[in-house]
């Protein structure tokens, strides 16, 4: 079966780039209202915008399908809003003094809803089989570093093969959540809701009709809720139903009307009427997601690209402030890093530190011999006019971002005579240039991540796998992060990395800040987001108030 | 003509109607088949994804997919595959494609179906009641017919879905339960499809009015309700249906949109995604039950055509 394992070996890879590229949205300001104490029993349906191409944990795409599998699948670790771990699926752990074992104890007497008990055994399946890079797991990246699994009742033993500092932040999200292990032999055909999926969460997979709704049904015998949670036992809610509503203005329409009790994915411009409705809540998540921002080709096929001082020149010649706040209103924040400005990883010296700055720039385009202007007032070097060709695949380009590349365009060319072309093909094009290394800029956004693996995943292995130019200081930087034994150090790595990205390098330029967002109608109570991915959260939480 | 020679006229017809059918089902498969391959990107690109720079992984994908053998041997191992009913598997929805495409085929029929069958009855109304009236009339309706054709059927979802759901709430927004959900995306769908029909209808009628066999039927006293659908309809009924006939690709097409804009599972939104994917298997999956669809109507509308109007059984026979 050589051949299926590698097509699905493959399809793996294609979803993280989907992953990677097509998750997160944006927005600013942040409400909450409450409906009152938590209430016993009904029923909540939510509209999301995009349908789960897969049910399983190890092989989803898109980072909002986390909400809806957070429902059925739990954790080893929670994760917690100031980024700490707590007990969930794991009572407790402990990490050896060099980093590269930890020992993880099991709650007892939690069954799978399909019958089937949780042990060490379980997970050490569920984990294996996940990094086994033959099966094809999107995620089998999380696992990278893991040398050794070993099971023995309630014990789990994971032995790395050299020290992991975000091995806890892997555990704890969906993407390793536990699932029975009967499901797990059956591999990506696990994807069907049919299969046999059952994880120990507190609600259940109920009837599917593709293109249109899921409905879950609450699982009675729920006894797993991560620890810190002040909320034990069974979920509020009997059922819950996601509709999928991929036009925005349709789902706004269908909350507004009272079709829908909740929606998540709010473009920017419509949170103002959302937040001046009486009968509606808007929940703005944390910024820990990586801002979009423009990643740029700095490889010689990238000519003249290539040169540093002109990627700053591009950074530097347009208001990012003054772009973001005139497109997005105000409910945007404008970016800074790669990093979310509410990561604790977050680097506060990049505050202010670059953009805006059309004298330095034109300064570095005429010392670059980029000096003459032609008729339409692009610069240009030996006949040649200076272009940027920024391509974004259509199915990406949501929530005004188009408006914000144009704004970006008409201010390159207007403040330091850089010509922007600006287009949208499909993906499958933009990927086949990224593959060969003859892309240019690549705008884009990649969801709440791993910090420092996802420099050497994305920029090491994805955008510059093909081409001479290699970022290393950033992934060298990265690496350092990844293996840190301390939070400290960890910290520092990342700041190194932040350095090398957006300053030094300038390949990649942040934009604006990617948060995800909820509405519901005021009669919801308990929602929130799940930190572990910054996506809406499960149900286990939620209540519907007896009558609005 | 006896019963029998109508009958053997028929069968040729059949036979000839399907014989047609079978290649142009062959010639849609074969440009899907060509046009797929000279998409840019390519579909082991768009599946090794950020492994697409890992050594000796191209060539394994290559191989599993097939892609390394001649072009020429694909396309004759994919016509098989067809023919067998197998579509293979999607690379994206880690699912059978048969199981994908005949799952969203009903929905998209019922759409389509309901779209051309209520078109059909709309513009027998319009059509019988207004043919032959005045000059202004007549201009008032052509702009009618305009409008329906020209609007964005994107716009005319979305409009319809802000009235009638989100304003006096008489139908859902989004989903495919029940009838009810299934008024706005018809309304929707059939607005450019009636506009095309009842422009061919009333100018047929307009054309038949004007006949000696109508002057001499009302001196016979006929009422005009009797006329115009016993006697007026079957003429124009004929040519009306073959249009119908042949937008029903447009139809489909149309679905795409309304799928999206209203939340509706179908083959649209199944090939919407699967073309931004460079889903090879679902493409042409969907083009060959879009195909088969269209030519079962059309050879079906053709039968029709035979059975109301003598004259095309003389003419075949």
């Amino acid at each position: 079966m050589t051949t299926r394992t590698t097509i699905t070996a493959a399809t793996g890879a294609a979803a993280l780039a989907a992953t990677l590229l097509l998750s997160a949205c944006a927005p600013g300001g942040s409400s909450a209202a409450g409906a009152g104490d938590p209430v016993e029993g009904g029923t909540l349906t939510w509209a999301i915008a995009a349908e789960p191409s897969c049910f399983a944990p190890a092989f989803h795409q898109l980072l909002s399908d986390r909400a809806v599998i957070r429902n059925y699948v739990d954790s080893l670790v929670y994760q917690e809003e100031d980024g700490s771990f707590t007990p969930w699926l794991a009572e407790s752990w402990e990490v050896s003094e060099d980093g590269t074992e930890y020992t993880f104890t099991l709650a007892s007497d939690v069954t799978f809803t399909d019958g089937a008990a949780l042990d060490a055994a379980a997970v050490k399946t569920n984990l294996d089989f996940t990094r086994d890079a033959a099966n094809g797991s999107t995620y089998a990246g999380l696992l990278g570093s893991v040398a050794d699994i070993a099971a023995d009742g309630q014990v789990l033993t994971i032995t790395l093969s050299a020290p992991d500092s975000s091995l806890l932040d892997s555990l704890s999200s969906v993407a390793l959540g536990i699932v029975s292990p009967e499901g797990v032999a059956l591999g990506d055909e696990l994807c069907a809701i049919d299969s046999g999926l059952a994880g120990t969460g507190p609600f259940v997979l109920g009837d599917y009709t593709r293109g249109d709704q899921l409905a879950l049904t609450r699982n009675d015998d729920y006894t797993s809720a991560p620890e810190s949670l002040d909320h034990g036992g069974p979920a509020y809610l009997e059922s819950v139903t996601y509709k999928f509503m991929p036009e925005d203005s349709v789902r706004i329409g269908a909350l507004e009307s009272g079709q829908v009790d909740a929606i998540s994915g709010i473009p920017a411009l419509d949170v103002a009427g959302i937040e001046g409705n009486a009968e509606l809540q808007y929940l703005n998540g944390p910024s820990t997601s990586m801002p979009f921002g423009f990643t740029i080709n700095a490889d010689a096929a990238n000519a003249p690209w290539d040169d540093p001082a002109l990627r700053q020149a591009f950074r530097d010649s347009f208001d990012v402030d003054a772009i973001v706040e005139s497109v997005y209103r105000g409910e945007v924040a404008r970016a800074y890093s790669y990093v979310g400005s509410d990561s604790p990883e977050f680097d506060e010296s990049l505050v202010d530190a670059w953009g805006n700055n059309p004298d330095g720039a034109n300064a570095q385009l005429d010392a670059a011999g980029w000096d003459e202007r032609d008729d339409e007032g692009f610069r240009t070097k030996d006949g040649e006019r200076l272009t940027l060709s920024v391509t974004y695949d259509s199915d990406s380009v949501r929530d005004s971002r188009d408006t914000v590349i144009e704004a970006v365009q008409d201010q390159a060319a207007k403040n330091v005579g850089i010509e922007v072309d600006f287009t949208t093909p499909t993906w499958a094009e933009v990927s086949a240039d990224i593959a060969d290394g003859t892309w240019s800029v690549y705008p884009g956004s990649f969801g709440k991540v791993d910090y420092a693996n996802n420099v050497i995943g994305v920029w090491g292995g994805f955008f510059f796998a093909a081409t001479d130019y290699q970022p290393t200081g950033a992934i060298d930087a990265a690496t350092a992060a990844a293996t840190a034994l301390t939070p400290e150090d960890r910290s520092a790595a990342l700041r190194t990395v932040q350095q090398e990205l957006v300053i030094d390098e300038a390949i990649f330029v942040p934009v604006a800040e990617s948060t995800f967002q909820i509405a519901a109608r005021t009669s919801v109570g308990g929602l929130g987001f799940d930190y572990s991915s910054a996506n809406p959260d499960g149900n286990y939480g939620v209540w519907v108030a007896a009558s609005e | 003509m006896s019963g029998s020679s109508t009958g053997s006229v028929l069968l040729r017809g059949v036979l000839r109607r399907c014989a047609g059918a079978v290649v142009v089902l062959w010639a849609a498969i074969t440009v899907t088949f060509v046009g797929i391959r000279a998409m840019p990107g390519s579909v082991e690109d768009v599946v090794l994804g950020i492994h697409a720079n890992e050594p000796g992984l191209r060539e394994q994908v290559r191989a599993s997919l097939g892609l390394d053998e001649p072009v020429i041997l694909q396309y004759f191992a994919y016509l098989g595959r067809v023919i067998t009913g197998d579509f293979g598997r999607s690379y994206v929805l880690r699912a059978d494609v048969s199981d994908v495409v005949f799952s969203q085929l009903g929905p998209t029929l019922q759409l389509a179906g309901a779209a051309l069958l209520s078109a059909l009855l709309v513009v027998w109304i319009v059509a019988v009641t207004t043919s032959g009236g005045s000059a202004r009339s007549e201009r008032a309706l052509s702009l009618a017919e305009l409008l329906a054709i020209c609007l964005p059927t994107f716009w005319v979802g979305s409009l319809l879905i802000m009235w009638f759901s989100f304003g006096i709430k008489l139908f859902p927004a989004s989903g495919a339960d029940g009838l009810s959900a299934l008024v706005l995306p018809t309304i929707t769908l059939l607005l450019p499809l009636a506009g095309v029909l009842s422009q061919f209808m009333r100018e047929e009628i307009g054309r038949q009015l004007r006949m000696p066999y109508i002057v001499s039927a009302r001196s016979r006293g006929i009422s005009e309700f009797r006329l115009r659908n016993v006697h007026l309809v079957p003429h124009a009924a004929v040519t009306t249906l073959t249009v119908a006939g042949t937008l029903f690709g447009s139809l489909i097409g149309g679905a795409v949109i309304v799928e999206t804009v209203f939340g509706r599972p179908g083959l649209g939104r199944v090939a919407l995604s699967a073309v931004g994917a460079q889903d090879t298997p679902v493409i042409l999956a969907v083009v060959v039950l879009i195909t088969t669809a269209y030519v079962v109507i059309s050879t079906v509308v053709d039968l029709i055509a035979l059975a109301i109007d003598p004259r095309l059984r003389k003419e075949s026979a």
